[in-house]
């Protein structure tokens, strides 16, 4: 990949900031990108304690891999790399040592938006099947609908965060819609 | 116009690929059944309509000191830049090396003698040169073996005309084999020898 590519990126601008010794650079990537990514993992994990940590492990990747950030692709695909990377370990974790406890699982203790009073509890039952139809797509598949449907990103930034080719993009993305359409069909 | 199994047949295939007409990767003909019939229609928006709802799986927001955590973490040194810095200062050359001196020499104080190994190959007689067989402080040494069937009760090994006492257990030698290597080692800061146990060290020969 070309670097001339990139120049426009806002972000690499910040960087070279941050290289050349400003440290609120960093504060200001932080800013820009901590919801983004702390949603990512949180769709992928459904765990809101673990992404709040999974979200602070990834900046701090970050910020000892950015003196290496060679400018050869735009941060945030760089960014969902690292964030991607690190929820696959953590849900590898989760496999062996089971060690997530119900509190966590369920969210208790932690300020996940619900539907205020007026809501009706269709709507609750709606989010709620929902997310778990999404949490219960395989990984391959509940990452790429996370990052095209969430986080907007193009098939071929998918194929490059993820480290796929594009016509496995858009196979996963199709079996993942077959899915999603037959735990939903029941709502219909 | 078509019979009723091939718009069956043909509703089948198009539904398989109504994912990918969202994809945008439908064809024509796709977009014209669809268009046609009611129920891949329905199928279709049906597809669309799972794709909407997903942003009912909603946001959570960072906390309020997510910043503030971070930097504490990331001013946090781990125990090897810890080790650094205290290895990162400089001390003049003359020091170092002095360091580096006593060091050697308090270590060759403090170290015990390093145990030799002798290996003392006995020949079918039982004479044994006694010039080539000197212990570390030049005194010679000649090697008693044991007959055939003899256990090895008595000493193996006599050292300026003393007997050692051989640490070896009677019976090592039932055969009384005279063509064979004996490993031994002299013990630390002493003239004595302690057998050592040929399968530790007879690969090394």
């Amino acid at each position: 990949m070309n670097q001339d590519k990139f120049t426009d990126d806002e972000d690499l601008i910040v960087i070279s900031r941050w290289k050349a010794g400003d440290k609120s650079a960093f504060n200001q990537l932080m800013n820009k990108y901590r919801k983004t990514v702390l949603n990512l993992i949180y769709r992928f994990t459904g765990n809101p304690r673990a992404s709040e940590d999974l979200s602070q492990e990834v900046f701090l990747r970050v910020y000892k891999g950015l003196d290496n950030f060679q400018f050869k692709s735009r941060f945030f695909t760089w960014l969902y790399k690292i964030t991607m990377n690190l929820c696959l370990r953590h849900r590898q974790r989760e496999k062996k040592f089971f060690w997530q406890s119900f509190e966590e699982k369920s969210g208790e203790g932690f300020d996940i938006p619900q539907p205020s009073a007026e809501e009706d509890l269709d709507r609750k039952e709606l989010q709620q099947q929902v997310r778990d139809a999404v949490l219960s797509l395989p990984e391959d598949q509940r990452a790429v609908v996370i990052l095209s449907r969430f986080h907007d990103l193009s098939y071929e930034e998918i194929a490059e965060v993820l480290d796929i080719s594009l016509p496995a993009v858009k196979s996963r993305l199709h079996r993942a819609r077959e899915r999603l359409r037959k735990k939903l069909e029941v709502r219909d | 116009m078509k019979s009723e199994g091939v718009i069956k047949m043909d509703c089948e295939e198009v539904r398989k690929r109504i994912p990918l007409l969202i994809d945008g990767e439908g064809d024509k003909e796709i977009l014209s059944h669809i268009g046609d019939c009611p129920l891949c229609g329905d199928e279709m928006k049906k597809y669309q309509q799972d794709w909407d709802s997903l942003a009912l799986f909603q946001e959570i927001e960072p906390s309020s000191d997510f910043n503030a955590r971070f930097w504490r973490q990331a001013d946090k040194k781990n125990p090897i830049e810890i080790l650094t810095d205290l290895l990162n200062f400089r001390i003049p050359a003359w020091a170092f090396s002095l360091v580096i001196l006593v060091f050697i020499l308090v270590s060759r104080w403090l170290s015990p003698g390093e145990k030799q190994v002798v290996y003392v190959y006995v020949p079918s007689s039982p004479e044994v040169s006694e010039s080539e067989h000197l212990t570390p402080s030049g005194e010679n040494i000649a090697f008693n073996i044991p007959d055939p069937g003899d256990a090895l009760e008595d000493p193996l090994a006599t050292l300026g005309g003393a007997e050692e006492e051989f640490s070896g257990s009677p019976g090592d030698n039932p055969e009384g084999d005279r063509n064979q290597i004996i490993p031994m080692r002299w013990n630390d800061g002493s003239d004595t020898l302690e057998r050592v146990n040929p399968e530790d060290i007879f690969e090394n020969i």
